[in-house]
């Protein structure tokens, strides 16, 4: 229980930590958001007007308290573009984006496992070499040109898939399934590389161990001490990883929703980069964050779980 | 018998490492000096032509020689890549370094501090960065760098922890030393390789991010070609010109493919000869 409140203390130092980067990098930096808005020929009182609506022209540390106290709240300010309110804006965007990372995820996992166990199993020299620069490659692979290459030859010339259109949920789970399936094999595809490698080093390792060499010999067949012993033991490094991959797959998120015109968060923060929307860019950040956090931290539970002998002293 | 693996000294470059990082560097370099076809010159008539002896690579919209604008992509690609690393290695070097040296509460606030920074995804930091400070050639280094820096400090900070056990650094602090010295002079030299490739990988992580970063709008800005900016161009080209779309993403794979390798080279040859 102590491990839990200790972990959840650090999740919520990370956090507060973010919030307080990201609202000081908005300061940090040069430049006058009000001038950078309008541009520089704007005259005087329209800047000093739109300062004063961002609170600029206020101190930077009561800036600061009355953002982080509206953020606590849920309140994440109102677009300037779109004159709406920023957490409403995220949430409607959730529906693209959320099933879209969920699918990339379940595609990684249930690609990258298998893969691994079974390079892990055939490991002859050609196979390692061949895996070894290949497994190097899907990681140098822009995901955004494997979602454009995906799109031109499964999208525009077999017409297996559709593009540019986003299915409701209520009314045809199989179609959005679909038309989120090019997209998610381009976000998974350099994530996959990285997690077959974890799942094949574990593997390997463990399979030299003692527990293996007993297994075996008191008569347990080949696949079930693979499967029973020393794959769960692979596992428990691939799980972290997966937590890095959370923040890895919503960068792709980002810019594969661009070349498919999803209309989910990515595209909504590339949107508002465009149109120096920085409350908008500000929420979107902070939310981003906060979900990357909270989702390591979900993970180190699940962690705990399956290998009830980490204990916070002596990590494995 | 035991085999012992060969000294430092007599293992064999990797040629298809060298090689790759040689050609991609090179052609970039050689840009300079001689392109077949001037990167930006217009060729109406011969538009949209797929590869040939002519063009190697095909010719886009405007009928530039797609070979010819890889080429010269690749100073601004390399060119923000290297920036960005530089500004990576420098900060993140130094908190490692601090954080691995000190210890205690110094650790602490370094490295939270890090973590912080790492919640974020790397494109997300380079957006919020590009939004305040707008787009251009500084401002995109300038992100890509800042998006770099929590992974150079954690691997730095590692190596310190390393090195600041070892018996010189206890001699060298004996005989007076300041601390600034000893993490200078005496820990760096002996961890620079562990340093230097994860600077490899981070140049890689940088080229992959100014081509995003290009291809959202956001990098690199017109007329000047670079690899992000050109596949953003060949987008709305897909379904009639694939060529155009295809050579600028296998070059941007390609170099960070390189570079990653050159990451794997240095640790090989890093490696100390062992007597287990």
């Amino acid at each position: 229980m102590s491990y839990i409140l200790r972990r959840l203390g650090t999740m919520i130092i990370t956090t507060a930590l973010s919030v307080v980067m990201i609202f000081f990098v908005f300061r940090v930096i040069p430049g006058d958001p009000a001038i950078i808005i309008l541009g520089t020929e704007a005259d005087e009182a329209q800047i000093a007007a739109l300062r004063s609506q961002l609170g600029t022209d206020r101190p930077v540390l009561e800036q600061f308290v009355t953002w982080a106290s509206s953020t606590l709240r849920g309140d994440l300010g109102i677009s300037l573009r779109f004159n709406r309110p920023v957490a409403e804006m995220i949430t409607s965007r959730l529906r693209v984006t959320a099933p879209l990372a969920i699918y990339a995820i379940t595609l990684v996992v249930l690609v990258s496992i298998p893969l691994g166990v079974a390079l892990a199993l055939i490991r002859t020299k050609t196979v390692n070499l061949a895996f070894s620069y290949l497994s190097q490659l899907g990681m140098a692979v822009p995901s955004f040109w494997i979602a454009l290459l995906l799109m031109s030859i499964f999208g525009v010339g077999l017409r297996w898939f559709p593009l540019g259109e986003t299915v409701d949920w209520e009314r045809d789970v199989a179609g959005s399934l679909r038309a989120l399936t090019l997209p998610a094999v381009a976000i998974a595809l350099p994530a996959i590389a990285i997690v077959t490698r974890y799942v094949r080093s574990g593997l390997v390792d463990q399979l030299s161990q003692n527990y293996m060499r007993t297994a075996l010999s008191k008569g347990l067949s080949f696949y079930r001490a693979v499967y029973g012993h020393a794959l769960r033991n692979a596992l428990m490094p691939v799980t972290t990883v997966l937590g890095i991959l959370f923040a890895d797959i919503v960068a792709g998120t980002v810019v594969v929703e661009q070349v498919f015109a999803l209309p989910g968060i990515g595209l909504l923060l590339v949107t508002a980069v465009n149109y120096r929307d920085f409350p908008l860019v500000q929420g979107i950040a902070l939310y981003i964050a906060l979900v990357v956090v909270v989702l390591n931290f979900v993970v180190d539970l699940l962690y705990r779980v399956i290998d009830p002998r980490v204990r916070l002293h002596k990590p494995a | 018998m035991m085999r012992l693996p060969p000294p430092v000294s007599t293992r064999k470059p990797s040629v298809t490492t060298w090689g790759l990082v040689g050609l991609i560097v090179g052609a970039t370099l050689l840009s300079l000096l001689y392109t077949p076809y001037a990167p930006n010159a217009v060729d109406v008539p011969s538009r949209l032509q797929p590869p040939s002896l002519a063009h190697l690579a095909g010719t886009d919209e405007f009928g530039r020689d797609i070979f010819s604008r890889l080429m010269a992509g690749g100073r601004i690609s390399l060119a923000v890549g290297f920036g960005a690393m530089a500004i990576s290695l420098l900060a993140g070097a130094l908190i490692g370094a601090l954080a691995g040296y000190f210890g205690g509460w110094i650790d602490d606030v370094l490295m939270r501090l890090m973590d912080a920074l790492m919640a974020l995804p790397g494109i997300v930091i380079a957006l919020l960065i590009v939004a305040i400070s707008g787009v251009g050639f500084t401002n995109t280094a300038l992100a890509l760098g800042v998006m770099g820096i929590p992974v150079i400090a954690r691997v730095t900070r590692g190596a310190f922890l390393v090195g600041r056990e070892m018996e010189y650094v206890l001699a060298a602090h004996a005989l007076g030393a300041s601390p600034w010295r000893i993490i200078i002079a005496h820990i760096l030299p002996n961890q620079v390789t562990t340093i230097l490739v994860a600077a490899s990988i981070n140049l890689a992580g940088a080229i992959l991010g100014e081509a995003g970063l290009s291809y959202l709008g956001l990098g690199t800005q017109p007329p000047d070609p670079s690899w992000g900016r050109m596949l953003k161009e060949a987008q709305s080209f897909i379904g009639v010109a694939w060529w155009y779309a295809f050579a600028p993403g296998l070059t941007i794979t390609l170099a960070v493919f390189a570079f990653y390798l050159l990451a794997n080279e240095l640790q090989r040859l890093a490696q100390p000869v062992s007597l287990l």
